[in-house]
């Protein structure tokens, strides 16, 4: 009986451990668990919203000029758009509220979401899309005007043949719908051409495009002149190309090893003289030309041609030809040079005529992309005959 | 013998008095520990949900801009609880601040809902400053909202845009 105490004591307390403290342990516990997990929970939100990236461009359909968004989601995690503020330079702003097709997946194509705005030439617009988890993306293009395409494409076409024109044209492409425009004569076009006139073989050209993000074909077509104008020969493309940011393409067309040319086909070399020269005088003055050119199918152009000019006599006791001798610095495929030649000669009598014969020759000329010579190629022989008029009757006789 | 047996009480006596002394303080101390119990569970679950609450309220801003001397802010819920904003401050560029300008905004911004805070300011909140201003927001969970121990606050730089000069500067 005497520990009685003690043991009620001890039960007590056990009771107070087993029916206070504990459950306030528990309690405390799942109280704090809760906390922890609301902590757990928003970081978590906070991670997500960190790695949620999205990139957003503005642009406009090249038809009636609505403005698109083109959403690309280079995060690892779904991202959902809620709402789409288009602000214009005019103090207007449209909220477009995203009910449907939203939801952005990771690694997803770009995709087009269309918004009822139609873009005006004379407004600039800022837009921004913000996400479920409070992430606010302007467009890349701050601002988006029609007007003043953002963006550069670079064309570089290489090789383009001499005597050739090209066209190379950037057209707005279908894909999955037509979205974006090309500045031109018109500050939106569908398609625009640029023509080049190709004056070397092996030209490169780099040619400049201003326009909105989208997806564009270049093609380039070669073309030649024939019996009935320009005629195709070549096209390379379409190469498509998707654009959202300053962008940069090579076409090539293939090389054109440098070719030397034929001169008995290509060069054109000629003494023009007029056949017959009547004069009542013993001194006469002829007036010639000296025709140097090249045929248009040359392969290369001719640097550094020494022309010289070569005569023969009968009949005549001087000869003073001018020029004797012509030097050229450059001539290029299709070109022709014609220059005055004078000659001032003295018969040897008055009672006879003469001939004079004039022959070109080629001396020495170097070819442009061979760098091969040129040399001893002659023209055909021209000859005038000199008459003399004696009483009007021509004494074309030459002595002896 | 007898005197003896008359004077003290049987040991019985004793123990029951004893037990019934130990029991009384037991009970006392156990109601003791109870009250104390309660009560702490109860500040600690109020110091718990405000907490979380405070966890839960969380804004971002979809768009601001600056037009006519007013900031106007589009503010999302983005949290898991009902938010009301309960100040704003404002940061100029190059120093200078808080200042603290009147303010129009919802009472209450539901989960996932946007509200429009419209800050009126002719000096800092012009377009053609050409400065921008730090707009320090002050808001809370609706339900600690009149706990200032409990406001948190969200920084948002404005820059000023002007569309008709073609971009931003």
């Amino acid at each position: 009986m005497k520990g009685i105490s003690s043991v009620l004591g001890a039960v007590i307390l056990a009771a107070i451990v087993f029916t206070v403290l504990i459950p306030l342990l528990i309690f405390l516990q799942n109280t704090t668990t809760l906390y922890h997990l609301q902590v757990l929970k928003r970081n978590r939100f906070e991670i997500e919203r960190f790695q949620e990236n999205l990139e957003i461009h503005a642009t406009v359909s090249p038809e009636n000029n609505s403005i698109y968004l083109l959403v690309k989601n280079r995060g690892s995690l779904a991202a959902n758009l809620t709402s789409i503020y288009v602000a214009d330079s005019k103090g207007g702003l449209t909220i477009l509220n995203l009910t449907e097709n939203s939801v952005i997946s990771p690694l997803s194509p770009i995709i087009p979401i269309k918004l009822d705005v139609k873009a005006e030439e004379d407004k600039s617009y800022m837009i921004h899309a913000a996400t479920e988890r409070g992430k606010s993306y302007a467009a890349a293009e701050k601002p988006l005007n029609i007007r003043d395409p953002p963006y550069i494409l670079q064309v570089t076409v290489l090789n383009m043949k001499y005597d050739r024109r090209y066209l190379i044209t950037v057209e707005v492409a279908n894909w999955m719908s037509r979205l974006g425009c090309v500045a031109g004569s018109k500050p939106c076009e569908e398609r625009v051409t640029m023509d080049f006139y190709s004056l070397r073989w092996n030209d490169n050209q780099t040619f400049i495009f201003k326009l909105l993000p989208g997806n564009y074909s270049i093609r380039v077509t070669e073309l030649k002149w024939g019996d009935t104008g320009w005629i195709k020969t070549d096209e390379l493309g379409p190469e498509y190309v998707l654009v959202l940011g300053d962008t940069s393409r090579i076409i090539e067309f293939p090389y054109n090893p440098p070719k030397p040319i034929n001169p008995e086909k290509d060069l054109i070399l000629m003494v023009e003289l007029p056949g017959t020269i009547m004069t009542d005088k013993q001194e006469v003055t002829i007036n010639g030309s000296l025709i140097v050119g090249l045929l248009q199918t040359a392969n290369e152009s001719l640097r550094n041609l020494d022309v010289k000019i070569e005569w023969k006599g009968i009949g005549v006791s001087s000869i003073k030809l001018t020029p004797k001798e012509i030097t050229i610095n450059k001539i290029l495929p299709g070109q022709v040079l014609i220059y005055n030649i004078t000659i001032n000669t003295k018969l040897s009598s008055v009672k006879n005529g003469g001939y004079i014969t004039l022959r070109a020759e080629l001396y020495s000329a170097e070819g442009e992309r061979t760098g091969k010579e040129y040399t001893d190629i002659y023209s055909r022989k021209q000859t005038t005959r000199i008459c003399i008029l004696k009483g009007g009757i021509p004494h074309c006789d030459v002595p002896h | 013998m007898w005197r003896k047996s008359r004077g003290a009480i049987s040991e019985v006596m004793a123990s029951v008095i004893l037990a019934s002394i130990t029991i009384c303080l037991g009970l006392m101390l156990w109601g003791l520990a109870t009250g104390w119990s309660f009560s702490s569970s109860l500040e600690f679950t109020r110091e718990t949900d405000e907490s979380i609450a405070q966890i839960q309220s969380s804004i971002s801003v979809d768009l601001g801009y600056m037009s006519n001397g007013r900031c106007i802010l589009y503010v999302r819920n983005v949290g898991d609880t009902p938010v009301k904003i309960m100040g704003v401050e404002l940061y100029p560029e190059g120093g200078g601040g808080p200042i603290r300008p009147n303010f129009d905004a919802p009472n209450r911004i539901e989960r996932g809902d946007v509200g429009v805070l419209t800050i009126d300011d002719d000096t800092y909140c012009s377009s053609d400053s050409d400065k921008a201003v730090k707009v320090m927001i002050i808001y809370s969970a609706e339900r600690t909202s009149n706990d200032p121990g409990r406001y948190l606050r969200f920084p948002y730089l404005l820059a000023p845009v002007n569309l008709s000069r073609g971009g931003s500067s």
